[in-house]
């Protein structure tokens, strides 16, 4: 698909540089390898764009401070299928692992569950936490506000965040794990673009006046188009609202001050809702059900054209596993940039 | 802006008055068999389809509800009722009957048990169509909680690479209460357009632009005739498609429903009656902080958004639910703007219950 120059390596060895780096950065032990961990999967799942490539943001947020490298995140309250997590400003990912596993707890006794996670950081995969959930038997949700960055319909300057969502499903084999971005497209596919210099198809932003373009590097600084016009507006909104101010935290421009220069905290939630089949039914009916269901989907008749029609995470799983035995690759721009990083904080970069 | 003009916004439009056009839905279901309640639920959904110019859901539906009654896959005097439940959950059953009772029963439910648990999950099986999804999520917002519903839909569209229907165009709607006097409410289909827009494509014969659906033989098509007893696309590409199947899966197998070709007998097609399912979320405000912080922080984030810089040719940027109530009041003041086509339609349907037509 791409002809982008890639890097081969051992998961491990990644996995290590990832770790070395953000300790050397400020987290502790236990943040950086459970950050670490969320980094590496999206490498060796083919989504580089919320890997390596993007631990410049932790660095800069560790740096300025707006991340406590050292902070650990808690349960500080709990009702019969709700909790709430505090990130105490530490990083996103152990703070939303730990967000994950109070729902997939809390939905085991009480058949569903919301927790609420507040002022957390970034989390990064989104579909990472959503799998935790689907690994374990359950239906999960994650809803995860973000910095502006994206027009409202009918508006050319940016109001709202890409707002991913994602939705895990347990089935009979590896669970279907479904991540999207509500805007035409993610802030990372926007950066990569703008990295190698690709224009960008028509209609997918905006320059910082308010003009159509194609060049990503123009839309970084303008806005990205909301998905699918008016439907992805409002898809958009409506995952601001269920992950910032249901969840006390804050949604639009409250929370751009985390991406501007000088770095600013801003009250950031997400949302995690974990939902036990068992409630409804025999949970091995559900798996055997909504296998049978994937499986209808893809023996549909095929596009002219098309091999395979793949469910959500299909393609994901398979190159996951890909990575494990043949090694994970890393795009050669975000390792210059990797190094760059590592140089400035002392650490070794593998060979 | 860049918008296809589908449907067509220049269709031959007759003024109605809202109280003899309710009259004739209550009328419709009454001949059909339906006992007064569930007559005077249904026809309540239907009209305020009508009344929010959101026409797909509104009378225009009432030669299909029927034509399920007629059939027998829907019972007119089914009741839903609670069939197993937790504090944060319960599972309902529409036992075959309409849909609208099983969804409305639904709705109240989840508020109630959101307000003891803070959040609820129901899931609702044997049901059928519930037609205008955002009016529960409204209902929820109401009581004060924000809510997520989606349900199923025989099979209208293909999957992302695919050309034959196994996906609903499945609907997800969402609600929130607002510091004004109306929740937001937003409402989609996960299809690049409502399958509904096809039907009513298909009585004048309306060409369907084209990249939208194929025919039965998984070609390409503008002929909306061809396009209803083909499938249509989903909404932008692999990450609607991703989407339908997701909500498929809520609201069939997690329930207790089924889902995809399993529903196929809705379509007329000869196989097993089953049911569809519902799948409704509410969460409580009121939980993880202050209830009226909440609000607040809704209305600024609407109010950042509408005051953001406009489109060339854009009066003003709207957000979710703002065109559907200024609409439903000014119907109520002036009259409902009906399409000539469905008023027709429902006039062949009235004439074979032996119901009269208003004036």
């Amino acid at each position: 698909m791409s002809t982008r120059p890639v890097k081969t390596m051992a998961p491990e060895v990644l996995r290590d540089y990832m770790e070395r780096l953000l300790r050397a950065a400020g987290c502790s032990d236990v943040n950086a390898k459970e950050a670490a961990e969320v980094f590496l999967e999206a490498d060796m799942r083919g989504m580089g764009m919320q890997g390596l490539d993007h631990m410049f943001s932790m660095f800069r947020d560790l740096e300025r401070g707006t991340i406590d490298g050292t902070a650990r995140a808690e349960v500080v309250s709990e009702g019969l299928a709700t909790a709430m997590v505090d990130g105490h400003w530490g990083p996103g990912q152990p703070a939303a692992v730990l967000a994950t596993d109070t729902a997939i707890r809390k939905a085991r006794e009480a058949g569903c569950a919301t927790v609420g996670l507040i002022n957390g950081a970034d989390i990064y995969l989104v579909g990472y936490y959503v799998e935790r959930m689907a690994q374990a038997g359950l239906v999960g949700f994650a809803f995860c506000v973000s910095p502006s960055l994206v027009h409202p319909y009918g508006g050319v300057e940016r109001r709202m965040g890409t707002n991913p969502l994602a939705i895990g499903i347990p089935t009979a084999g590896d669970p279907m794990v479904f991540d999207m971005a509500t805007s035409a497209l993610s802030f990372s596919r926007v950066k990569f673009a703008a990295y190698h210099d690709e224009p960008l198809p028509e209609g997918m932003g905006v320059d910082p006046d308010g003009n159509p373009t194609t060049d990503a590097s123009k839309i970084l600084n303008g806005a990205v188009a909301p998905l699918a016009g008016h439907k992805g507006f409002g898809l958009s909104l409506c995952v601001a609202l269920l992950s910032g101010p249901l969840m006390g935290g804050n949604a639009g421009k409250a929370i751009d001050g985390w991406h501007k220069p000088t770095g600013e905290k801003a009250r950031r939630s997400q949302t995690f809702i974990a939902i036990d089949p068992a409630a409804f039914g025999d949970p091995d009916d559900f798996r055997a059900n909504a296998q049978a269901y994937l499986d209808e989907v893809k023996s549909a008749r095929k596009a002219p054209g098309v091999d395979t029609i793949r469910y959500p995470g299909e393609r994901t799983f398979a190159r996951r596993r890909q990575s494990l035995a043949e090694g994970v690759e890393v795009l050669e721009k975000t390792w210059k940039i990797a190094r760059e990083y590592a140089e400035k904080l002392g650490v070794d970069v593998p060979a | 802006m860049a918008e296809a003009a589908f449907p067509p916004r220049d269709q031959p439009i007759r003024r109605v008055d809202p109280a003899d056009l309710r009259a004739l839905m209550v009328g419709l279901l009454r001949a059909a068999g339906c006992p007064e309640d569930i007559a005077e639920i249904a026809a309540e959904i239907h009209w305020e389809a009508d009344l929010r110019g959101h026409h797909i859901q509104g009378l225009d539906h009432m030669t299909e509800l029927v034509g399920n009654i007629r059939a027998g896959r829907i019972d007119p005097e089914g009741r839903p009722e609670v069939v197993r439940d937790g504090p944060a959950w319960a599972q309902l059953s529409g036992h075959n009957g309409l849909g609208h009772p099983a969804g409305l029963l639904a709705a109240a439910t989840a508020a109630e048990k959101a307000g003891g648990a803070g959040i609820a999950v129901i899931g609702v099986k044997d049901s059928a169509d519930i037609f205008l999804v955002g009016y529960y999520a409204e209902m929820i917002a109401r009581a004060g909680f924000a809510a997520v519903i989606t349900t199923n839909v025989p099979p209208h569209v293909h999957p992302f690479g695919g050309a034959g229907a196994v996906l609903g165009t499945n609907p997800i709607a969402f609600a929130f209460p607002t510091a004004g006097e109306n929740p937001l409410v937003f409402d989609m289909a996960t299809s690049v357009v409502a399958a509904s827009h096809i039907r009513q494509a298909a009585y004048d014969g309306i060409p369907i632009p084209a990249g939208i659906g194929v025919g039965p033989d998984g070609k390409p098509s503008t002929d909306a005739r061809t396009v209803e007893k083909g499938s249509i696309g989903s909404m932008a590409g692999h990450r609607g498609s991703g989407l339908a199947l997701c909500l498929g899966l809520l609201s069939g197998p997690l329930v207790g429903a089924a889902t995809g070709k399993a529903l196929d007998s809705w379509l007329g097609r000869d196989v097993a009656h089953k049911g569809l399912g519902h799948f409704m979320l509410a969460v409580d405000p009121g939980i993880f902080g202050d209830a009226e912080d909440f609000r607040a922080a809704v209305e600024a984030h609407l109010a950042e958004i509408r005051g953001a810089r406009r489109a060339e040719g854009v009066e003003r940027v709207l957000v979710p639910g703002d065109r559907l109530f200024e609409t439903r009041a000014r119907s109520l003041a002036e009259g409902v703007d009906m399409h000539e086509s469905v008023w027709r339609e429902a006039a062949k349907l009235a004439v074979s219950l032996g119901v009269e037509m208003p004036g």
